[in-house]
């Protein structure tokens, strides 16, 4: 039979807390009742810890509703939805602000950059020019066609307007930011005249089209294949919508 | 899976709700503290690292950390505030109005570490073992402030320290 262990500080705190085996319990209880000085500080501990026990668990601690896990899991929801709604707004007015900024930079450029303006200006210099209005003119009209289309890079046929009095004088090629522009230039028994300009563009869709006036000009255009289209002639000419109208089927 | 429901956690909420007000001293403060526990705690119900570890000691780790947390930013605003101004470095934690009786005005005396530790284990009735867990500290440092604590709440108790004679051979195992 070996004799117990002598207690040491952190035993004799477990002692006090019931943390111990009963075994040892038991043992250090022996030791205890040959130590009045020690029992005696031992008890205090544990009055001391029932004392405190019995001062803090009052009543008045009971919690209140507002900690049942119900309400504060309630509470986390209604604030992650706060959280969400103050994002998904946050990102409405971000994505409006955006594309807002968007249509309005689309919308002036647009203004300030009107389709197939180069065509308008480039009929501005040349059919006023009486003397010399094309490069090559219309009379080896496979010369011409052949010429035009290697200089554009695009197959492009001389369509015939004389059912509408139209007379293909010939074409001359400009250069322009996009790439080679042809322009033919037609002209009616009156000296009136009607250019057709071919230049790449990818700026729209195929198949967007329009028309508009403005300094006494009316010019049509489209797109269709990476190329913009356009016919201008003067505005009161009463041949310019026709040929502009038969142009699109024509090419 | 769930591995602790809303009952279990019911049952915790008195002594957490202790806890967070020995640790704050102020009312409003302490339900605060309580309050972002339990959010942290139920916003981890399912997904807690060790699922069987006993529930009691995770939540007072949470609440103790928190605190600590509180703490440590509190304290960086105060050195932040002392170099514009000259505050006091530290506004008396406010009372409670009425303290009950001796033993409580005894135990808010003590500072914050001993009180946490003499509250988990003396009133909580909490192992050594969970008493190390909740705090973050290893087991021997929870025992030597027990032990201060222990002697400190006596002496404020009994006006003088006991000159009790205490082994002060530790035994070897």
């Amino acid at each position: 039979m070996n004799t117990p262990r002598t207690p040491d500080q952190d035993e004799l705190h477990a002692y006090a807390d019931g943390q111990l085996t009963t075994a040892r319990q038991q043992e250090i209880a022996a030791y205890l009742a040959r130590q009045p000085a020690l029992a005696a500080q031992v008890e205090g501990w544990r009055r001391d810890a029932q004392a405190l026990r019995v001062a803090l668990s009052q009543p008045a601690q009971l919690s209140p509703a507002r900690f049942a896990p119900e309400r504060i899991r309630a509470g986390m929801r209604r604030r992650r939805r706060r959280v969400l709604a103050l994002c998904a707004s946050w990102l409405l007015v971000g994505s409006l602000g955006l594309i807002g900024g968007w249509q309005a930079q689309r919308l002036s450029y647009d203004r300030s950059h009107p389709p197939m303006a180069d065509a308008l200006v480039a009929y501005r210099i040349f059919a006023s020019d009486r003397a010399r209005p094309v490069e090559m003119d219309a009379s080896d009209s496979s010369r011409l066609q052949q010429w035009v289309s290697a200089r554009l890079g695009r197959p492009l046929s001389l369509p015939d307007m004389d059912s509408y009095g139209y007379r293909l004088l010939g074409g001359r090629m400009l250069a322009t930011a996009e790439g080679p522009a042809a322009l033919l230039m037609y002209q009616n028994a009156q000296g009136q005249r009607i250019s057709l300009y071919v230049r790449p563009s990818t700026r729209f869709e195929a198949g967007f089209r329009g028309d508009r006036q403005g300094d006494g000009l009316a010019a049509s255009y489209w797109y269709r294949n990476g190329y913009g289209f356009a016919v201008v002639g003067r505005a009161g000419d009463p041949g310019t919508v026709a040929v502009q109208q038969a142009m699109p089927a024509a090419i | 899976m769930s591995h602790f429901d809303d009952d279990q956690l019911r049952e915790v909420l008195p002594a957490l709700r202790r806890f967070a007000g020995w640790l704050c001293r102020d009312d409003s403060a302490a339900d605060d503290l309580l309050q972002s526990c339990l959010e942290k705690a139920l916003a981890h119900q399912h997904s807690r690292r060790q699922p069987e570890a006993p529930l009691k000691p995770w939540l007072f780790s949470i609440m103790h950390r928190l605190f600590l947390d509180g703490r440590r930013r509190a304290s960086r605003w105060q050195r932040l505030l002392g170099r514009l101004a000259d505050t006091e470095s530290s506004a008396p934690s406010a009372e409670r109005a009425a303290v009950a009786n001796d033993a409580l005005a005894a135990f808010a005396r003590l500072s914050p570490d001993q009180r946490a530790v003499l509250l988990l284990v003396a009133v909580e009735g909490m192992s050594y073992q969970d008493t190390a867990l909740a705090l973050g500290l290893p087991i021997g440092t929870v025992m030597s402030r027990l032990s201060r604590a222990r002697a400190a709440y006596r002496q404020l108790t009994e006006g003088e320290p006991r000159a009790v004679a205490t082994p002060t051979l530790r035994s070897v195992k």
